[in-house]
């Protein structure tokens, strides 16, 4: 998969905007089987920037091709095909539904692109919230919430993973644990990702690492 | 054994996200919109039933219109009879469909009575074109040379006989099958010129014409053999009119123009029946209006739910569920809701139509209670109207979150 960037600029931050971006108002690709990292400070798009990428924001100049297509215009039905397939993405704000259980929300995205329940599992085990999986998320500490979404975005197959903060509320053991999770599921697919930070490294190594503003 | 992490199918994905669907604000908006329905399907049933009463003619829309008796009358000896012209000015009238002139005998006529009917007396006669009777028994068409002459008597003269007469003279009562049994009574009829001795068959019983009716084909050909008069020499005494509808103030203005009379109770129930059609049109329009508010109620308690059920919605979309697929669970969730409206429709149908049926039968009027196809048919255009429009305004929500 190939995500182009061509003069991509959002509408809330076209005042304050300045020339060091090298990601706004420029062109760029994004493509499978790398790893990159889109750092900044807090409040200069780093959300923004994914939202942009999955499709949930089109207020912006310039466009975004996937595989050469431009989102735009792109009808629902095949963001649809997109975001079960070939895209998927954890939110900075998790986006977990609070009434039901962990297991139930990782069931909302292996319904669509079954993936055996002893997989998903093991996976939670690797990430420490087995034992968790039957209680509800809103008893949840943000923590265990933040991997339980990792997970969810780990479930489907894709070949670009969108992380918008993914390892904000983990200690360093749980990074690294995460970290090594979600680099064996990309190269399991030879997928890549776009991890946006704060500009930490979490022990991971990048193929490229891009200043946003 | 149920797995300890059970995988689960897509199918069922939106009854987990969405379960606990029906609030009880959702049963108040199901129970309003069918109480709404209920009333206009019901007035219009009513409103049905009430025409095809006034079109079948099992109310008064035949009456008998006769000149008034003045003391000129009785002085003269001369019979006030309708004359060619105001029959055919009567005949021109909007409100009128048919007129049919009476004619009378010009004989004597005594019965012998028999053994079943044991009765003694002079009789008269009517005849009026056939079509107009409300009866048809066997046997009408007489033609000379038949075994009896059918005739067909006044409902009210049967009462009299039953509740007056036998009863004052120790009399048995006789019922209408008794009576179509009974031998022919012998009667002799006579006049200026000549006498003849036929036998007379009471063949029906008739509760539109206060008579005692004879075919026309019989009246005149004794009228003719009898007293030489030939039909349509004597003016008709009484005319008996069917009209579109007995309270029309114009039919009104026109008798009372020209001073003609009719039964006052027939007229009576025509005026009843037209108040009754504003009544319930009165009320049918606020059962309209009620199921206007009824509806309203009903696709914004939906929306508010979908609106309420936004998260949910939204989160679907991003994790990669097709709009329509959310959608059609909506349209099923709604579907569901309306045919619950359909059923407590149904329900309130069949009792009002039980309560209706109940009510008439105390009164003795003989009315089908049978659902009119249009009042099936209008619920489920209604109905089928109010799930296109909610899955049409289901859709532009869905399309408005956008994600």
């Amino acid at each position: 998969m190939k995500i182009r960037i061509e003069g991509l600029l959002p509408a809330p931050l076209k005042e304050r905007l300045h020339g060091r971006s090298q990601v706004w108002g420029q062109s760029y690709t994004f493509e499978s089987g790398r790893f990159y990292q889109v750092y900044s400070p807090s409040g200069r798009g780093k959300s923004t920037f994914l939202h942009i990428l999955y499709g949930i924001r089109k207020d912006y100049e310039g466009a975004v091709f996937i595989n050469e297509k431009p989102v735009q215009s792109m009808p629902a039905q095949e963001w649809a095909v997109l975001r079960q397939k070939h895209l998927s993405i954890v939110f900075q704000d998790l986006r977990l539904l609070l009434h039901l259980t962990a297991w139930e929300n990782l069931q909302l995205k292996a319904a669509l692109q079954p993936m055996d329940a002893d997989k998903i599992v093991a996976m939670a085990e690797y990430l420490g919230v087995k034992h968790l999986l039957h209680r509800q998320v809103a008893l949840l500490s943000y923590g265990e919430r933040q991997r339980i979404a990792i997970i969810r975005a780990l479930i489907q197959p894709f070949e670009m993973l969108l992380l918008d903060e993914p390892f904000s509320h983990l200690d360093e053991e749980n990074i690294k644990l995460a970290g090594q999770l979600i680099l064996s599921r990309c190269k399991e697919q030879n997928a890549g990702f776009i991890m946006a930070s704060l500009g930490y490294d979490y022990q991971m190594t990048f193929h490229e690492k891009l200043l946003l503003g | 054994m149920t797995p300890l992490y059970p995988s689960i199918l897509r199918r069922n994905i939106l009854k987990l996200v969405f379960r606990a669907f029906r609030g009880g604000h959702v049963w108040i908006a199901i129970i309003g919109y069918a109480a709404g329905l209920c009333l206009v399907l019901l007035m219009l049933q009513l409103y049905m039933t009430m025409q095809e009463v006034f079109e079948s003619g099992k109310a008064s829309n035949y009456l008998i219109i006769t000149k008034e008796v003045t003391l000129f009358n009785t002085a003269t000896g001369m019979a006030g009879g309708f004359s060619q012209e105001e029959i055919e000015d009567l005949q021109a009238q909007p409100f009128v469909k048919e007129v049919g002139p009476f004619e009378s005998n010009h004989f004597a006529a005594w019965t012998y009575g028999n053994e079943t009917i044991p009765l003694r007396t002079e009789l008269f006669f009517e005849a009026v074109p056939d079509h107009l009777l409300d009866v048809d028994p066997p046997g009408w068409n007489w033609r000379e040379g038949d075994e009896f002459v059918p005739v067909v008597v006044s409902k009210e003269f049967l009462n009299l006989y039953n509740f007056g007469y036998a009863l004052a003279k120790g009399l048995p009562q006789i019922t209408p099958g008794l009576i179509a049994m009974a031998p022919p009574l012998p009667t002799k009829l006579y006049g200026p010129r000549g006498q003849v001795i036929v036998k007379m068959k009471v063949v029906g019983f008739s509760e539109r014409i206060p008579s005692i009716l004879v075919p026309m084909s019989f009246m005149r050909w004794a009228n003719e053999r009898l007293a030489g008069i030939t039909a349509g020499e004597n003016p008709p005494a009484r005319l008996l009119v069917r009209v579109t509808n007995s309270g029309d103030p114009l039919l009104l203005d026109y008798l009372k123009q020209k001073r003609w009379e009719v039964n006052r109770s027939q007229l009576q129930a025509g005026r009843l029946g037209a108040l009754a059609v504003v009544a319930m049109s009165a009320i049918g329009f606020v059962g309209i209006a009620f199921m206007v508010l009824a509806f309203l109620v009903f696709v914004l308690t939906f929306r508010s739910i979908l609106l309420e059920k936004r998260t949910e919605v939204e989160l679907l979309l991003l994790l990669g569920y097709e709009q329509r697929f959310i959608e059609r669970h909506f349209v099923r969730e709604f579907a569901r809701m309306l045919l619950l409206v359909l059923l407590l429709v149904a329900a309130g149908l069949a009792a009002g139509g039980y309560f209706f049926a109940r009510r008439m039968e105390t009164y003795a009027f003989d009315i089908d209670t049978v659902l009119h196809p249009l009042v099936p048919l209008v619920a489920l255009l209604l109905i089928g109207f109010t799930l296109l429009l909610n899955a049409w305004a289901l859709r532009r929500t869905i399309h408005k979150m956008n994600v």
